[in-house]
């Protein structure tokens, strides 16, 4: 993480310099006001004598006032630029790192959580480098050029004796950051509690009401509600707190500065508009030490966002050789596993136990299983989605653990059972993204898929966007756009993932026959929980919590009154049902 | 008239606080005081001492002065700090109130209004409009009384002080105003921008996060940097020229702030308009005008967050005000020992209007009896089950419980009589012993003995912390079939006269099915029970089966008797049969 940080602070280097430069004049520009003011009060005693230095004071004050407002225009336009830069470049390089790292590593943390990164923690994090950095260089650099300007206007003594209140003040704040933060922690946990415990009752109404819930219910979120009210409150106390420190503080300072600064008046050593020029630059500081505790907040929680970041970052990648793209050899089909168990990382529990199987080139694979019994992770294995030992899963003979991934996922056809579509075009949603491919290509993949017709109809064919920006699909679209896929693409190994269920028989039929003319010459495994789907594949086998129970064909299978006999059993009366409605 | 109904409303939101809004009023004025007080200390020791070279006048020295004003100081942050936490404290009372309606409110609404009424809104009722009223509080209405007193007070003093400078820095403020206004504008705009396209790229990354494997088994990692890099650009493109913005409005600020000094100094100097004053009083009056700039920019800056809190507040009301939705779960009769006998007496029910979902549906329960009830999707099995419920009032005929029409019964009573068990069930994020209590206090004897009559035992051992395991958020981390073995158990727990089962459909292990069959077959021999059946199995044991269709009731009977009658249901079963054959 501080690598990628340091790379990114790198790219901005000069712009970073750039921008100190004219924070520093700024300062010196802001403060200088303060001097004239001094100074035209001064002559104010004596106008008659001092036209000139009024007419040239006013010029000054002018000019430093056009000076201020130019160089500030220009550090603000540079800090902008940084900290919108940066979380570009910090966005997509996440986003870099996502599309390598591994699968597994993925799915062990949530979608939600993942977002949240993405979308808060680059943001505060850029942030922290652009306003906080500057912010933290501006005080320091304030207290620097106005404590000088104060020790010209005045002397030593004046200067340290009216900043000594200032310092324990920011002391102070310093000491009792912790109790601020974690005041601001306990809130946002409650409260996050409180939104969470609305959302289960919202989510709930209907088993709550057959419960009788309501008053049980109302009763503990108002507990909860009172809870957020009182840690708001001590939120309120500590934040406040902070102020009426630094304004007591700064109250003393004036004072101080005030009374050593008519000593000095009335001891000759400093006119009266000396003061007013000291006034002024306390003033300056007084701007400056309030944004201490929000700069120190907004640290605490960008520290959290690092950690997160942090957390993304350094999650583990697949290893994508490059591949002489060139010398493109695909497969001939044919599969082996053997003795393949497999449970996640880090869970005892078996997903897969004691796999054999064999399917040859150009054969067909049925296999059938309710949810969870290790359909799906088998596919994963195979694409190398996930990490799997050596001797187990081998393609023509090799271990697949010596195959390029690439080549694999170049070479393997292989559609997921969730339907999933971008919010793009349907061109685009088939062809995922490839310019390679022909629009009528594309329209004869969604012949094949059953979805031409409905394709056709739209305006726009196969340009309509869909998804979220364009037209909604129903489940079975959606099912058959996603199964064009196959038809497009030339692998040599294809495999269905429950890819049928949410089309009628009739649709599902001529998908199936068109599969069937395009598995001819290829390796084809289909997976399904419908008899329907799978009863004409060279071998099927039944998968149940991780195991192969039985294998055979359709008419095989049926003979032995087991577990597929059930299925089909099963299927029949749902059928049958269906008659009903 | 919009905005009247919006202020009556807060006007009844804040009515209670009548006598705190007083004192808060009170100690704004007080602090406004001290603020005008503080630079007159200054003034008098310019003015009396410093001319004179002296330390003591009439007996008061220049320490005893600047003693007084750092007890102003210190006296006016301490009333500043009561001030605001008496403001925040309402605040928080109020907005507690507010959710604590309105949480009521969710809960005791009907179905109807939760079924038009998606649940996500009403989450961001509760949660963030909320906390948009309580920004109205936290920071305007702890500074808008104070800002508008002490804009007032300046001028006050200034006019005072001198009409025709005041008049000459009258031409400052409207100039200051219009370009705060423009500034503000020209800012909001570019922020709507910015926020548009990070929508957009926010639902590119959501899109792509969640098809990550998709983008990986096809190799499409390189298109998809290429597109987010493309939207991270958009969204970088959309911030242009808000660093210019952020730089120029507080610079301008300054600039015109010192802009009206120079014009105080340059009359004076000139005698311009005869005006002509001792230097201490342009000091003061410097000192005046610098104070008036912040509280304007404050009041302008905080009209956004009235505006986005008057709106909640009307859509908070908005639902809060109709009282039609609420169930009275407090009158009727109280039921005792319910036998659980059910009649429909031509009952007419539509969900809205003339829709008729249920036509002249008559039926009678006897006690102990079990009926399963069975239709295509859209037949009315599940209306029947909400109505006896009563999520829903029907429209004609009557439905009576144990001979009492259900309207006259106590609700809560009514529904504790009753167990329902959904499809999904849903599992709170509680420990299972909660979820399994379900708002009562159920002693755990009785809590093991449900879980044995469920056949839960062996799933809640398997457990880490077994009945004390905490479910994740919608018990996610639970099957289907896990779902509906908890389910069970909470009904057996509550034992309840009457069971409701709307039996799952999804995908459930044939080890868990059986569990679930045992539980079915209990319940139907020993209570009244409804079925909404998909088990042939179930159907087939029951005392009676309904026929559903298009909301009437087409044939009645028991398996045997509807078999022989050979009608709709014969039908069906022989269709089921000869498949087996």
């Amino acid at each position: 993480m501080k690598k990628v940080m340091l790379d990114l602070i790198k790219k901005y280097k000069w712009y970073i310099a750039i921008e100190m430069i004219f924070i520093i004049m700024n300062i010196y520009l802001l403060a200088m006001p303060s001097k004239m003011i001094g100074t035209l009060i001064n002559c104010l005693y004596n106008i008659e004598a001092n036209r000139q230095l009024i007419k040239e004071s006013l010029l000054k004050l002018l000019g430093a006032c056009i000076g201020f407002l130019l160089t500030r225009i220009i550090w603000k336009s540079l800090e902008l630029k940084i900290e919108i830069g940066m979380e570009k470049d910090m966005k997509d390089k996440m986003f870099s790192k996502m599309l390598k790292t591994k699968v597994e590593k993925l799915e062990a943390i949530k979608n939600g959580k993942i977002m949240a990164f993405f979308v808060s923690d680059t943001k505060k994090v850029s942030k922290l480098f652009s306003r906080c950095f500057t912010a933290v260089v501006r005080i320091i650099l304030n207290f620097i050029i106005v404590g000088s300007l104060m020790v010209q206007a005045s002397n030593i003594t004046l200067t340290i004796g009216s900043l000594v209140p200032v310092i324990i003040t920011i002391i102070i704040v310093f000491v009792s950051r912790n109790r601020v933060a974690e005041s601001f922690k306990t809130a946002q946990i409650s409260f996050t509690e409180l939104s969470e415990f609305v959302q289960e009752s919202t989510d709930s109404i209907r088993t709550m009401k057959a419960f009788v819930g309501e008053e049980n219910q109302i009763s503990e979120f108002n507990k909860k509600n009172e809870i957020v009210r009182a840690n708001n409150l001590k939120v309120v106390k500590n934040q406040n707190l902070l102020d009426i420190i630094i304004n007591s503080g700064f109250g003393l300072a004036y004072a101080i500065a005030l009374l050593l600064g008519s000593n000095l008046v009335i001891s000759g050593k400093m006119q009266i508009g000396g003061i007013v020029a000291f006034i002024g630059y306390l003033g300056v500081l007084t701007r400056v030490v309030n944004w201490i505790p929000w700069i120190i907040f907004r640290i605490k929680k960008v520290k959290v966002s690092m950690g997160r970041l942090e957390e993304l970052i350094s999650l583990e990648e697949e290893k994508i050789e490059v591949l002489d793209t060139k010398k493109y050899e695909g497969f001939e089909g044919h599969i082996k596993i053997k003795n393949l168990t497999y449970n996640y990382p880090g869970y005892i529990e078996r997903v897969l136990e004691n796999i054999n199987l064999e399917i040859m080139p150009g054969k067909s694979l049925g296999i059938i299983g309710v949810i969870g019994s290790g359909k799906t992770t088998l596919m994963n294995l195979l694409l190398k989605l996930y990490d799997v030992e050596r001797d187990k899963i081998y393609i023509d003979g090799k271990d697949i653990n010596d195959i390029p991934t690439k080549k694999i996922r170049d070479s393997v056809c292989y559609i997921t059972q969730d339907n999933f579509l971008f919010s793009a075009s349907l061109k685009e949603n088939i062809s995922l993204f490839k310019d390679e491919y022909k629009d009528s290509e594309v329209e004869e993949s969604t012949k094949k898929a059953m979805i031409f017709e409905e394709i056709s109809e739209m305006q726009e064919g196969i340009h309509t966007i869909i998804g979220e920006k364009g037209i909604d699909l129903s489940g079975g679209q959606k099912q058959r756009v996603v199964l064009s896929r196959a038809f497009l693409n030339n692998s040599d190994i294809v495999i269905f993932d429950d890819t049928f269920s949410a089309l009628d028989n009739r649709t599902e039929q001529h998908v199936l026959n068109n599969i069937k003319e395009l598995t001819k010459q290829k390796t084809c495994i289909i997976i399904s929980n419908r008899i329907s789907d799978i009863k004409d594949c060279d071998e099927i086998i039944v998968l149940d919590q991780g195991c192969i129970v039985e294998k055979g064909n359709h008419q095989s299978l049926l003979k032995e009154h087991g577990k597929y006999y059930d299925f089909f059993e099963n299927q029949a009366h749902k059928a049958k049902l269906e008659i009903l409605e | 008239m919009k905005k009247k109904t919006t202020f009556s409303r807060f006007k009844k939101m804040i009515k209670p606080y009548k006598w705190t809004i007083i004192l808060v009023t009170l100690m704004a004025l007080f602090i406004d005081v001290c603020e005008l007080v503080k630079p007159l200390f200054v003034k008098e020791v310019m003015e009396k001492y410093l001319p004179d070279k002296v330390f003591v006048q009439n007996g008061i020295s220049i320490g005893m002065i600047f003693a007084a004003y750092v007890f102003v100081v210190i006296i006016s942050s301490i009333v500043d700090y009561i001030n605001r936490l008496v403001t925040s404290k309402m605040g928080e009372n109020v907005v507690y109130t507010l959710r604590e309606k309105l949480y009521k409110y969710i809960e005791h609404s009907n179905i109807s209004f939760h079924d038009k009424t998606p649940s996500g809104k009403l989450f961001v009722r509760v949660v963030n409009d909320t906390e948009d009223v309580y920004s109205l509080f936290s920071e305007v209405i702890t500074t808008l009384p104070k800002d508008i007193m002490i804009i007032i007070g300046l001028f006050s003093v200034m006019i005072y002080l001198s009409i025709k400078l005041s008049l000459v820095n009258l031409i400052v403020v409207p100039l200051l105003l219009i370009f705060t206004i423009t500034i503000t504008k020209a800012m909001s705009k570019i922020f709507a921008k910015v926020k548009d396209t990070r929508t957009i790229l926010n639902t590119f990354l959501a899109e792509s996060i969640y098809g990550i494997k998709l983008i990986k088994i096809f190799n499409r990692q390189k298109e998809k940097q290429e597109e987010c890099e493309k939207y991270t650009q958009k969204n970088k493109e959309a911030a242009k020229g808000l660093g210019f913005l952020m730089g120029i409005l507080p610079a301008t600020m300054d600039f015109i702030q010192n802009l009206g000094t120079a014009l105080i100094v340059i009359f004076c100097a000139n005698k311009w308009l005869g005006i002509s004053l001792d230097p201490s009083i342009v000091y003061l009056f410097i000192s005046y005008l610098n104070k008036i700039f912040d509280p304007i920019n404050r009041i302008v800056e905080n009209m956004e967050v009235v505006e986005d809190a008057f709106s909640s507040i009307d859509k908070i009301y908005e639902i809060l005000e109709h009282e039609e939705f609420l169930e009275d779960t407090s009158s009727g009769i109280e039921l005792k020992d319910v036998k659980g006998k059910i009649e429909f007496k031509h009952v007419w029910f539509a969900y809205d209007k003339e829709n008729w979902v249920l036509k002249d549906v008559s039926f009678t329960i006897n006690p102990g009896e079990s009926i399963a009830l069975v239709g295509k999707t859209g037949s009315g099995k599940t209306t029947i089950t909400n109505l006896i419920n009563r999520f829903y009032t029907i429209q004609k005929g009557e439905i009576l419980l144990d001979g009492v029409n259900i309207n006259n019964i106590n609700l809560s009573s009514l529904r504790k009589s009753i167990g329902t068990i959904l499809q999904d069930p849903f599992i709170y994020a509680k420990s299972i012993k909660d979820n399994i209590k379900l708002f009562e206090d159920i002693q755990d004897e009785k809590i093991n003995e449900a879980i044995n009559l469920a056949s839960a035992t062996e799933f809640i051992n398997s457990l880490n912390n077994g009945l004390d395991e905490v479910a994740a958020e919608r018990g996610s981390s639970y099957s289907a079939g896990q779902k509906q073995l908890i389910a069970f158990a909470r009904i057996f727990a509550k034992n309840p006269a009457i069971f409701i089962l709307d039996e799952a459909t999804a995908n459930i292990d044939t080890k868990t099915e059986s569990l679930i069959q045992n539980s079915i077959d209990r319940i139907s021999s020993e209570k009244t029970s409804i079925f909404i059946a998909h088990r042939l199995s179930t159907i087939v044991n029951v005392d009676k089966i309904l026929v559903l269709n298009k909301g009437k009731i087409i044939e009645e009977g028991n398996h045997q008797s509807l078999v022989a009658k050979d009608g709709y249901y014969a039908k069906l079963y022989n269709a089921y049969y000869n498949s087996l054959v």
